[in-house]
């Protein structure tokens, strides 16, 4: 880790911080495929439910949390930062109306699989993910569950390396990934994600000068809520590399179609998909061995009968071809 | 024995082998068919020769012009399909838009002599070109690199700059103005001054300030004149002499309305909801109206969020559909299938689906409704009937006092302009043969009239209470115009509400009344609008059940997940809307708290108040026997503010609005926000109402920071809106 003055506002101290480990995260091979849109669409919805995890996996859960009825086991960042809204360092960058990504992800999810929002959590993509969890996934998650539980405090590192991405990278993401799924920026279907509001107010944020805003009044509240203390800066700092690898592990996760890899050709249809057999299939398999079985039955084609049909058949095939 | 039970088997095994190849064909033989590459549409369009060729390109569709932009969030791409536009319309010159790295540079100095290239450049970062535009940058920029001339020289090119950048960054424009450096060192002559847009606040002014002076520049360099363009059409209409009726559209709003297939339902695909309850909310009706209508979304896959937006997609009046298909002179032809075609599909598109019918496009698909534009009445001026009616629009559309007064005041559609200035009679009601017909190209009436947009209403439920019914709460938009001295005073009824209006009559199997006469009112017309409202084809009715297009628009406009936090909503008449929601969203959590914790709950929960405003409890109260329920389940966390401005007064006399009653509550509401960190919502007129409240929420926050309104109670409000305590959903 590159040593920062740590008498620096901590907004600095993080942005030096981690200049090493952001660039490698940028010049990642997912990275670039994920800015230049060239993921398969089935991939690039992958990633979408994989950030919702990460972002925040259940809401209902949470809810249901501050009411004191149950405890969400694993943690994900939106939940953790509502449990922790009051922990003073945490609270001046506590605003979820402005930042939070989780219900954007579900509803761009839906978008584009054109399935329902309620109903996306049964798509195949999203069983077989679950099925199997990729490891990076659960180590962000398992990350954010041990922070929550040892120090809150920390979770700052995470919203600051993922809203500030959001607000810059994922700006240039939005344009790219409109053009290569056949999104609507116009409307923003399929793109909330990577949309946000305007800072105190409900129109939406459109301009790069827009996104600075949001961006210099998430840094003065981080300096505002961690005011002068060097340990936990220091503890910051570290946690914010530790986030930049969790990203990293994500994009590293990702796997990227060769033939695709090409930036400006754009993926105009979905893949197809799997090549396993619905139950409709080998139903109607069943059922046309049935039907031959009972057609061949019913026409006399089996047995003695059907041993001289046979042989009447090859003398005519014969007596064709002589 | 066993010879046939072989034979048995082998015949029972070819079926079966020939069954299981038939049905898995696609897998089996997938791997033989050639993959389908897919190719993006736009290098799809040019047949022959190399598709990174742009000067082939231009010569191929007669493009004097070529605009490049460096984009990467699409604001640059925005402006230079601007400038394209503008370079039509004015001079009547075509555009080949260009994104650069989908183009080769060494023939640049092969534009000809005739011709321009534009460069909208945007700088990124820290002075940085768009990842887009990084070749060509390097291109222009690396000596070493030869145009076909051999050299890297581009003398005598003309060439217009206009940059985008962020003021607030260092490096401000740098792209552009390297642009600028770079080609004026290479011999190319810069047309006009270089455009600066700075995206921190001012992009669309400066962007206004530099075009005049630029396209002045330009038809004195390009030798062309202003106002050979008025007439290149946008489109081309086309009459379709047979087609598939089932193909044609009538009004829905999209192919899977139209071929009745199964998919999501968003802006781009409304749901026909049916309406399940529809009633009348004000107590007395005689001169208002405010619907309640309940839209059922049970298998819709709509789901929604309490302070969601709800998009009804109306169609305009009979009517005003009437008068201006007699206007236009299509009356006659009104059902003819009609096919339109973008003439340049990069600058304009198609604004609604097509093929179609003049009535529908007039009905569904365009707003007709709205008071005519200044500018298109000088463009219609041509297609005048008599010279009195052409001077009479062209006075209008250069004289913006008249036009105030007679049209915008006047609340003229453009079918009763249209009449006006023909002089036909506005208050019967329209026909052929007592209207004036113009022969108005009906592309320029496709490319002058916007679309007809959804009109969103604030939902008025929780899905926690409804999970399959979305609430509209709408006040019905009837006004009386200004009179003048061409038109008198009419009634004016605004398209959304008086459609929803319409269908709660049907629903209901009523019959609309008379529009009330009370005031002494010299309007002429005093029936409600009809519409079409069983919608194309039928669609939006189903015996007794009538159906409204509608689609959820997402909102921020949400409570705060934590019900120990205090709230307080303010939100006088139909901006109560969005607090019926909110409230129930509390029931319902209030519900599952006790049944799991017992009755005291709530106990911790954090104070809810709403701020309500009417004329008259006995007039127009909404939702008037709802509340006490809410009240009694959130027990005792849940206090309503009512100003009844017709029924309770000062002692002064004067009236008590809702920003009253807030200052009245001053201490609570202190506390709620400062100690609770509790949240503020406003619903409601943005104009009066919603700047009333700020302001006195500025003056109690001040005071009870011991400080002033205008510097402690502005930061404070400030603040709480930066931290999204503060939120509005208001409207003018």
């Amino acid at each position: 880790m590159a040593t920062v003055d740590l008498n620096l506002p901590i907004s600095e101290i993080l942005h030096k911080g981690t200049v090493k480990s952001h660039d490698e995260v940028a010049k990642s091979p997912g990275a670039a495929a994920l800015v230049n849109a060239a993921l398969p669409r089935e991939e690039y919805v992958r990633f979408l439910m994989i950030l919702w995890h990460i972002y925040g996996y259940c809401s209902f859960f949470s809810l249901l949390d501050t009411v004191g009825l149950t405890i969400a086991v694993i943690s994900a960042i939106e939940e953790a930062l509502e449990r922790h809204a009051a922990n003073t360092v945490l609270q001046p960058t506590y605003n979820p109306i402005l930042l939070a990504r989780k219900s954007s992800l579900s509803a761009d999810i839906s978008a584009v699989l054109q399935v329902p929002e309620s109903s996306w959590q049964a798509h195949p993509i999203y069983t077989s993910l679950m099925a199997s969890p990729p490891p990076a996934l659960t180590a962000y998650t398992s990350r954010i569950t041990d922070i929550e539980s040892t120090d809150p405090s920390l979770l700052l590192a995470h919203s600051y390396a993922r809203y500030l991405g959001d607000l810059s990278g994922g700006q240039v993401i939005k344009h790219r990934t409109a053009k290569a799924y056949g999104l609507d920026e116009q409307s923003n279907i399929g793109l909330s994600f990577y949309t946000f509001r305007q800072l105190g107010s409900s129109v939406p944020a459109t301009s790069q000068g827009d996104m600075k805003k949001i961006k210099v009044w998430f840094k003065a509240g981080m300096d505002a809520g961690v005011g002068d203390d060097t340990k936990l800066k220091e503890a910051l700092l570290r946690e914010a590399n530790t986030a930049f690898e969790l990203n990293a592990g994500l994009l590293n996760d990702l796997s990227i179609d060769e033939k695709l890899q090409q930036p400006v050709v754009p993926i105009l249809q979905p893949v197809p998909a799997e090549k396993t057999y619905s139950i409709a299939t080998v139903f109607s398999v069943i059922t046309a061995i049935c039907l031959a079985h009972f057609l061949l039955v019913i026409g006399g084609f089996t047995g003695a009968k059907g041993y001289s049909k046979l042989l009447a058949a090859e003398q005519w095939v014969a007596s064709l071809l002589s | 024995m066993a010879s046939t039970s072989s034979s048995d088997v082998l015949v029972l095994a070819v079926g079966v082998a020939l069954a299981a190849i038939y049905l898995f064909r696609d897998q089996l033989f997938a791997q033989a068919k050639p993959k389908s590459v897919p190719v993006p549409t736009s290098k799809a369009s040019n047949g022959s020769g190399n598709p990174r060729d742009f000067i082939a390109k231009m010569k191929e569709g007669k493009k004097r012009l070529v605009i490049f932009y460096g984009s990467q969030t699409g604001t640059a791409e925005e402006y230079a399909i601007r400038l394209a536009k503008e370079a039509k319309s004015k001079f009547g010159l075509a555009s080949l838009v260009c994104d650069p790295e989908e183009y080769d540079f060494e023939n640049l100095d092969q534009l000809p002599e005739d011709c321009a290239v534009f460069f909208v450049m945007a700088t990124y970062g820290e002075g940085e070109p768009t990842d887009n535009a990084v070749t060509l940058m390097q291109n222009l920029e690396d000596e070493s690199f030869e145009f076909s001339n051999g050299e890297h020289k581009l003398e005598g090119l003309k060439y217009v700059v206009f940059s985008l950048g962020n003021k607030t960054y260092e490096h401000y424009n740098k792209i552009g103005r390297d642009v600028d450096n770079v080609l004026t060192k290479m011999g190319a002559i810069r047309i006009g001054e270089r455009g600066e847009g700075d995206d921190d606040k001012s992009m669309e002014e400066d962007y206004l300030e530099w075009k005049d002076g630029m396209w002045d520049a330009f038809s004195a360099a390009m030798g062309v004149e202003e106002g050979q363009g008025g007439d290149t059409p946008d489109f081309a209409v086309t009459e379709l002499e047979s087609h598939p009726p089932e193909k044609v559209y009538l009004g829905e709003l999209s192919a899977r309305a139209l071929t009745k297939t199964k998919g999501i339902h968003d802006a781009k695909n409304p749901f026909p909801a049916p309406i399940s309850v529809a009633r009348e909310l004000f107590q007395s009706t005689h001169d208002r109206n405010c619907v309640h209508i309940e839209l059922n979304t049970e298998s819709s896959g709509i789901s929604y969020q309490h302070g969601d937006h709800v998009g009804v997609w109306p169609s305009n009046p009979d009517v005003e559909v009437t008068r201006l298909l007699c206007a236009l002179g299509l009356y006659e032809k009104k059902d003819n299938v009609i096919g339109i075609e973008s003439l340049d599909p990069a600058l304009a598109k198609v604004p609604f689906p097509v093929p179609t019918t003049y009535a529908t496009v007039l009905r569904h698909y365009i707003d007709i409704s709205a008071v005519a534009g200044r500018q298109i009445l000088g463009a219609l001026s041509k297609f005048a009937p008599n010279p009195e009616a052409e001077a009479f629009l062209k006075g209008l559309s250069t004289n913006k006092e008249e036009y105030h007064t007679l049209i915008a005041n006047g609340c003229l559609k453009l079918g009763e302009v249209l009449q006006l200035a023909a002089g036909n009679d506005l208050s019967a009601a329209p026909t052929p043969e007592n209207t004036t017909a113009w022969t108005i190209p009906f592309d320029i009436i496709v490319s002058s009239i916007p679309r007809l947009q959804p009109r969103y209403y604030s939902i008025s439920s929780s899905p926690k209470l409804h999970p399959n019914s979305i609430h509209v709460t709408a006040v019905v938009l009837k006004y009386e115009s200004i009179p003048n001295e061409r038109v008198n005073g009419r009634w004016i009824f605004g398209v959304g509400s008086n459609f929803l209006l319409n269908l709660k009559y049907a629903a209901n199997g009523e019959t609309a009344p008379l529009v009330a006469t009370g005031s002494e009112s010299k309007a002429a017309s005093v029936t409600i609008p009809g519409y079409a409202i069983e919608g194309p084809r039928g669609a939006y009715k189903q015996e007794t059940i009538y159906k409204a297009p509608i689609h959820v628009r997402r909102s921020t406009f949400r409570l705060p997940t934590n019900p120990k936090s205090p709230v307080i909503m303010i939100g006088p008449g139909t901006g109560v809307a969005p607090f019926r929601g909110f409230i129930q969203e509390r029931v319902a959590l209030a519900r599952r708290s006790i049944e799991k914790n017992g009755p005291d709950a709530l106990a911790d929960w954090g104070r809810i108040s709403l701020f309500y405003g009417c004329r008259k409890s006995t007039e127009d109260f909404l939702y008037k026997d709802e509340w006490p329920q809410y009240q009694e389940e959130l027990r005792g966390k849940f206090t309503m503010h009512c100003a009844f401005s017709r029924e309770v007064y000062r002692p002064d006399g004067s009236k008590i609005y809702v920003q009253d009653l807030l200052w009245d509550d001053r201490e609570q509401v202190a506390d709620a926000i400062i100690n609770g960190k509790g949240y503020i919502y406003i619903c409601g007129d943005a104009k009066s109402m919603s700047k009333a409240v700020e302001e006195t929420l500025a003056k109690i926050l001040g005071e009870a920071k011991g400080g002033s309104a205008d510097v402690e109670g502005n930061a404070e409000v400030k603040l709480l809106k930066e931290r999204s305590r503060l939120m509005l959903d208001v409207w003018s």
